[in-house]
């Protein structure tokens, strides 16, 4: 038989479970340990990568006799009574239990090079070996990278300004209307630029006006 | 076959030996340095965009230059967003529709070098004829030898007159092909051809053709082992 006992620990809203199994029989048996907790489970990771005898919310694990093992997980699900439990529990041959050491073999922080060679997948390496992304912190965000791409691609002046009116549907009232206010006064400015007389620069803004009615 | 170009430090030649066997084996090489790439340029989609899976694998390969190539993007962002595990999958999508592939490494030895090796059927190793040449390619031939990809040639690249041919081969028991220092090579390398497309006579195109020969040679690795 298979013995399971339990521990949780709720901490600032994160549930962390400890659960200790043994294989209280005398065959070696391979068990299937599932959460109870009802909420995603966030199982242990190496290198930012779930470890490898984790799938979905369940860990399997080969245990001989009188044998003992330990997973540990969090959850942001409230505790439950009891938080993990036995899915499934086979007898299995020697074959199986070999291959199933391997994923308790793992649990050390070294790289060594058998574990490297025991790679099954790109996973396995990238557990191994780390994730070479770079860091967040190292990629600005999209504002600061100065230019809209709409610019730098070299689209038309109207793109932008779409583009901008876009962008403006976000903000609060207030401050779209403060932003159309300052560019009226902007365009106002460029639009008598030019001129050197007044009907000149009057004749511009009348010319001018309803063109961006019609576009707002 | 995926045949992997690695080695432990930068600036050895890594790119300039992957294009020169590219264009050799008439294969595709792919720029898998997704933090610093080094091979061409090229518009649409890249690696970055394939590993992100925004691209198709084998529609993002650019024909028509002097060499097939997967090329790679140059932004940080674009380094960040792409799953480095994808990989794997995306050079076996490539060798499927092309045959041969290339994989240009990074250096190092962390997973972005590990995956191309992990990727690939055989390595070819690339160093500098100096006096840490040995000691950093027995590091990348363990790492190599770990993900199954089994080395192939040594390359000792801008070998000067007398290179550590003997002195490397038996440290490294592999054979060695020594490239010489070469105008034309870097010259060739800076416009993104193959040194045999500008002076096929030279002692390098002639050295290339030679590894080309000698990394082709021998059993064929099995395909899909692992998977």
């Amino acid at each position: 038989m298979v013995e399971i006992t339990c521990r949780t620990d709720r901490r600032e809203g994160v549930t962390l479970v400890e659960a200790v199994v043994r294989n209280d029989g005398d065959v070696t048996r391979r068990v299937r340990l599932e959460h109870a907790l009802g909420g995603p489970v966030w199982p242990p990771r190496r290198r930012g990568v779930p470890v490898d005898d984790w799938n979905d919310d369940a860990v399997e694990r080969t245990l001989s006799p009188g044998e003992r093992t330990g997973i540990g997980f969090a959850s942001p699900a409230p505790p439950a009574s009891p938080p993990v439990r036995v899915a499934e529990s086979r007898r299995v041959g020697e074959a199986v239990e070999r291959r199933g050491d391997r994923g308790e073999g793992a649990a050390g922080n070294a790289v060594d090079a058998s574990e490297v060679s025991a790679a099954g997948d790109a996973a396995d390496v990238l557990r191994e070996l780390g994730d070479p992304s770079p860091p967040r912190d190292a990629v600005l965000p999209p504002d600061d990278l100065g230019e809209p791409p709409e610019a730098a691609e070299g689209t038309t002046e109207r793109d932008a300004e779409e583009a901008n009116e876009a962008r403006e549907e976000g903000l609060p009232a207030p401050v779209v209307e403060w932003f159309a206010a300052v560019e009226a006064r902007v365009e106002t400015v460029e639009d008598c630029a030019a001129a050197t007389s007044l009907p000149e620069a009057t004749d511009r803004r009348v010319a001018r006006r309803p063109r961006r009615r019609r576009r707002r | 076959m995926i045949l992997a170009v690695a080695g432990g430090k930068g600036g050895v030649g890594k790119s300039t030996v992957s294009l020169n066997l590219a264009a050799e084996l008439d294969a595709v090489a792919v720029d898998a340095d997704l933090g610093m790439a080094d091979l061409p340029e090229s518009r649409g989609p890249d690696l970055h965009d394939v590993l992100a899976g925004r691209a198709d694998p084998v529609e993002a390969v650019h024909e028509g230059a002097p060499v097939d190539l997967l090329p790679c993007g140059r932004t940080l962002a674009g380094a960040r967003a792409a799953d480095p595990a994808a990989l794997v999958d995306a050079v076996d999508a490539v060798a499927g529709a092309y045959g041969t592939v290339v994989v240009d490494c990074p250096a190092g030895m962390t997973a972005d070098a590990g995956l191309p090796l992990f990727a690939a059927d055989r390595c070819a190793l690339v160093a500098l004829p100096d006096a840490f040449a040995v000691a950093d390619l027995v590091r990348t031939r363990e790492l190599a030898r770990e993900l199954d990809a089994g080395l192939s040639r040594v390359v000792l690249n801008r070998a000067g007159r007398d290179p550590p041919t003997d002195r490397v081969e038996r440290a490294l028991g592999a054979p060695v092909t020594a490239v010489p220092e070469s105008r034309v090579v870097a010259r060739a390398q800076r416009a993104g051809k193959p040194v045999s497309t500008v002076a096929p006579e030279s002692t390098a195109a002639e050295r290339f053709r030679e590894l080309a020969d000698a990394v082709t040679a021998g059993p064929k690795a099995p395909r899909g082992r692992r998977r």
